[in-house]
């Protein structure tokens, strides 16, 4: 637990920094990021609900393709190396957000098109969600 | 007289009870008008003469999703203006009108400003709301709560009396800031603070006053598994027995579905925007129909009272004039 903390907090200034520089959140409105929106789905069920689902590979790419579609996070179990960039596309006519599960990376609210990304610095499993939707869930890994 | 008439307090063969069991299914474009238990239905064009005598009358709208552009609907500013165009177009002027929640799309004030300006632009006396989760994921709902949450409580929930019936807007989703991080996995929720309030508020209604509830999530589950009911309506539900007439209106989920539960019958509205798809066919996604079609399949809500006798009637009428579509 305290590795995945760790981790956690971790990703958590990469996104922040990578915002501010380079505009890493790309897309979405003009809108502040939530703070503590709906209510989140536990981590445990949303842990199983990944583990259930077959894992999508994609290892030293420097950057990954995820989409969003139907309301779902496609690929849903996505294990990526350090130092890949993750960029997530809307690709729905309702909006969606990335939100992990605990506290550590959020997009704002993405429409259709628009594309939240994060670096994948440190290694850990990082369950996360759709606010908007919150039965709609993700899970990312980074395998070191 | 039907065996379903148990309790006929009015002296009217109406048993409110036995008189919502008989409204399991609410059509749409259709009148219901109550003799004994026999819901006798028409179509729209004659709704005026069967329904001569109500006394009370209101309308519901609900997903105006101010700020949506995309392929379901490019102009929803202009399928809303359309629907108040139809309410200020009504036989009798309703009593007030209540949007049951998305009002907006994307929570921006530009948006909030935009459906705030139409609204007013309805001959009413008062537009009631209720949140859905589209006015209030940015920010547990505060900018909604800015344009429209005066006189309201906690995540924007009130009661009121009109017509001698008891209303009760609902704020179910989200539970207050301080309860936030509970865990429902996407329903619609109320929150402790809100349940206390209501079982408050139901104490000093008498059992015979007919109760309507209006909220954006179904309070009687629809489809779970697409966040399509409310995780603790059971506390509610359990207060409301007691009662012998309770309708709960909802939104959310765009298209006329209805449902009984023992003494409560829910009727989900159509959306002023778009359809979305029906329970379990892909995703809760905005479902794209032919330009030509879609004025069938969003609408407004009419709701007729007659004072004394518990007599409800719901009709739901599309955009092009006739019934509601269901989603193709």
């Amino acid at each position: 637990m305290r590795r995945l903390l760790l981790a956690l907090s971790a990703v958590a200034v990469v996104a922040v920094s990578a915002a501010g520089v380079s505009g890493a959140f790309s897309g979405g409105k003009a809108t502040p990021r939530a703070s503590m929106p709906m209510p989140m789905p536990t981590n445990t069920s949303a842990a199983s609900r990944g583990a259930a689902v077959r894992p999508t590979y994609e290892l030293h790419q420097a950057v990954v393709h995820a989409k969003i579609l139907n309301f779902a996070f496609k690929p849903p179990h996505l294990v990526v190396s350090p130092g890949t960039k993750v960029v997530w596309t809307n690709e729905d006519q309702d909006p969606h957000t990335v939100t992990s599960d605990r506290p550590g990376f959020g997009s704002q609210a993405l429409d259709t098109g628009s594309s939240f990304t994060m670096v994948a610095k440190r290694a850990g499993t990082f369950t996360y969600h759709c606010v908007i939707h919150p039965f709609m869930h993700g899970t990312l890994v980074v395998e070191g | 007289m039907t065996p379903y008439i148990q309790h006929d307090h009015a002296d009217d063969d109406v048993d409110r009870r036995g008189f919502l069991r008989c409204m399991a299914w609410a059509g749409t474009g259709m009148v219901f008008t109550l003799t004994g238990c026999g819901v006798a239905t028409q179509h729209l064009g004659s709704a005026t003469q069967s329904v001569a005598k109500r006394t009370f009358s209101f309308v519901q709208i609900s997903d105006s999703h101010i700020g949506f552009d995309k392929g379901a609907n490019k102009d929803v500013v202009g399928t809303l203006e359309r629907a108040v165009a139809k309410i200020n177009a009504l036989p009798e002027r309703p009593a007030f009108v209540v949007h049951t929640g998305d009002h907006v799309h994307l929570s921006t004030p530009q948006e909030f400003d935009t459906v705030k300006q139409i609204l007013g632009t309805i001959k009413t006396d008062q537009v009631f709301n209720v949140p859905g989760e589209h006015d209030v994921f940015i920010d547990q709902g505060r900018r909604y709560r800015q344009f429209f949450g005066k006189g309201s409580r906690g995540s924007g929930y009130y009661s009121f009396d009109a017509g001698g019936v008891h209303f009760m807007a609902l704020a179910n989703v989200q539970a207050s800031e301080a309860e936030s991080a509970g865990v429902n996995n996407g329903l619609g929720i109320l929150g402790a603070e809100q349940l206390d309030w209501i079982k408050k508020d139901l104490a000093g209604v008498s059992s015979d006053t007919p109760i309507v509830i209006f909220g954006h999530v179904p309070l009687l589950a629809v489809y779970p598994k697409w966040g399509w009911a409310t995780a603790d309506s059971a506390v509610v539900l359990q207060r409301l027995k007691r009662f012998g007439s309770v309708t709960a209106l909802n939104g959310h989920i765009h298209q006329i579905i209805s449902k009984t539960d023992d003494n409560i019958v829910m009727h989900t509205g159509a959306s002023t925007a778009y359809p979305l798809h029906p329970p379990g066919n892909v995703a809760p996604e905005p479902l794209t129909v032919p330009a030509s079609e879609l004025p069938s399949r969003i609408g407004i809500r009419t709701v007729q009272f007659r004072r004394g006798s518990s007599s409800l009637a719901v009709v739901d009428s599309s955009e092009a004039g006739g019934a509601i579509l269901p989603p193709p």
